[in-house]
């Protein structure tokens, strides 16, 4: 700390802004050789989260593994202070699994930081998956722990802002089923590309993202901005097809 | 980006802090200057009225400087001389840019001298409102239609908070108006911060939101209350200063002691822009103290 610095420090940080972001990754067995390329996206992702103090102060990033179970494989945290584990191959493509897990941390990370007094954004999860999923109530499980029904309250209130990323054997009818909720989710498909080139376009939309939804927090207006494919990414995008009736 | 370190002279980051300073309030250079040649980050004013004291800043935030865009905040702040034997009022008006269009520091600075002329002149600020509501209409212009990038870049809208005051021996009076979310705040001798303004956010049980209803307006309606407090002073505010306000114990704390009485103008600048992780929003204060001293050194009342 800069000794000239006049600094009135109590010890308590209520009121700081956190914008949270969940990245769930595939690691079924059929991303055994991509492994290397999807931690080295994540790693890059890190790298530009810290280039940039005011996104890296306002954006928490919790990565987690789904397989045939999920986990997470780092809490939510501030990029500057943690090193991003190596995620590793696992087993088969539940689907259920992740997002279960996910409803759980994100209730259990939005309880805390509103108990430590902190002023929270409605999250983003960021899904990649490279397989249709294995468990046959994929669907059921998605609505049931992640949406919300404004109608009935019924479901996740603190759902969050849902968005499918999907290449090699994603199939695009369910990840337009999974983008949430309608008004505000999209999907993304890596069509007719390499897997290494496909992951890194990927990350390349999420790392924009975040980092041009951190810039945004913090000036009255904080907006959820989600980045368009690079032109000859070979990934397309598109909105929203969740069914609201679906049971 | 280069590495910056704490303390490198390339930093523009206040020297006072109130907590974590975050990596934003140490490391964020200055960058290159603004896109809005001739507008500074920070401007500052000083003025004594009879049986006040008066310090006004308005800073462009962290965020903007990351982004290289332009503040968009203003103040203004004048006097009303009413009939010879009443006493002069202090007018004060703060006005914070809508930060998704992109002519907004454009509407705030007129909307903020526009105000105060008005209120300099001795006009109700129900009158004055919606008069410069429909002159921000009339700059403002038809917005392009069909094509949403252009007119988010074309487009402008701001908050005001208006206040028209005098001091008594024992009292504040006055009168405040507004539209969307800047406010007006008393700190008593007790050290206490009120807002007299609503200060309602949009949140709800689960997450932060922000909506507000700026100018230009459809009917160019506003908000308004009289008002009289005791002692102590008062401060006009965007909400890149009030919501840390509102949320942080140790800022009203912090704050209190600071501006118990009024700091010289560049200090109060200063810890207008006290650095605190991730509130990176620009930053305008207008502070009203009483004159212990005398009847406003210099004002002929």
């Amino acid at each position: 700390m800069n000794d000239e610095r006049i600094s009135e420090r109590r010890g308590v940080e209520a009121g700081q802004l956190v914008m949270p972001f969940y990245l769930i990754c595939d690691v079924s067995g059929s991303m055994y050789d991509d492994m290397a390329a999807l931690n080295e996206g994540v790693e890059r992702l890190r790298r530009a989260i810290v280039r940039q103090p005011v996104v890296d102060d306002v954006a928490q990033i919790c990565i987690m593994s789904f397989s045939d179970t999920a986990k997470v494989v780092m809490p939510l945290s501030q990029m500057s202070e943690t090193s991003v584990p190596t995620l590793a191959v696992e087993g088969g493509t539940n689907y259920s699994s992740a997002f279960q897990e996910l409803a759980r941390v994100i209730e259990d990370d939005r309880e805390d930081l509103k108990r430590q007094g902190y002023k929270i954004y409605r999250p983003c999860a960021f899904f990649l998956t490279d397989g249709q999923p294995l468990d046959n109530h994929w669907q059921r499980t998605f609505t049931s722990t992640l949406t919300y029904d404004k109608t009935t309250g019924t479901g996740m209130k603190s759902h969050p802002i849902f968005v499918p990323f999907g290449f090699r054997d994603a199939p695009e009818d369910v990840l337009r089923k999974l983008a949430y909720p309608r008004d505000r989710g999209k999907w993304y498909h890596a069509r007719n590309t390499g897997i290494e080139q496909a992951l890194a376009g990927i990350l390349d939309i999420i790392m924009n993202t975040v980092i041009s939804s951190g810039l945004s927090a913090g000036a009255g207006q904080p907006t959820l901005i989600q980045q368009s494919p690079a032109a000859g990414s070979g990934i397309v995008q598109g909105d929203s097809e969740y069914d609201d009736d679906y049971i | 980006m280069t590495s910056i370190q704490v303390g490198d002279p390339r930093v523009a980051a206040s020297p006072f802090a109130i907590g974590d300073p975050g990596r934003a309030g140490t490391e964020l250079p200055a960058g290159p200057p603004g896109v809005r040649i001739g507008q500074s980050d920070v401007e500052f004013s000083a003025a004594s009225l009879p049986g006040m004291v008066v310090r006004a800043v308005t800073m462009r935030g962290l965020l903007h400087r990351a982004n290289e865009q332009p503040r968009q905040d203003a103040f203004a702040i004048a006097r009303h001389r009413p009939a010879p034997d009443t006493p002069a009022r202090a007018v004060a008006v703060v006005c914070d840019g809508v930060g998704s269009l992109g002519r907004s520091d454009e509407a705030a600075v007129l909307v903020s001298r526009r105000l105060a002329e008005l209120g300099a002149s001795g006009a109700a600020w129900p009158d004055a409102f919606p008069a410069v509501n429909g002159e921000l209409r009339a700059f403002a212009g038809e917005p392009p239609r069909g094509d949403a990038r252009e007119a988010a870049r074309l487009g402008m809208a701001t908050t005001a908070v208006a206040v028209a005051v005098h001091r008594t021996a024992e009292e504040w009076i006055g009168e405040v108006a507004w539209v969307g979310d800047s406010s007006l705040w008393h700190l008593g001798d007790d050290g206490r911060w009120t807002a007299i303004t609503g200060t309602a956010e949009g949140d709800d049980d689960d997450f932060h939101s922000t909506a507000v209803r700026p100018m230009p307006t459809a009917d160019g309606a506003c908000a308004f209350q009289n008002f009289r407090v005791p002692a102590g002073a008062l401060f006009v505010m965007s909400d890149g200063i009030a919501n840390p306000l509102k949320w942080c114990d140790d800022v009203r704390t912090t704050l209190a002691h600071w501006w118990e009485r009024p700091p010289d103008p560049f200090t109060f600048a200063a810890q207008a822009a006290f650095a605190r992780k991730s509130h990176v929003d620009d930053r305008t204060v207008v502070g009203i103290w009483p004159d212990e001293v005398g009847t406003g050194a210099g004002d002929p009342a």
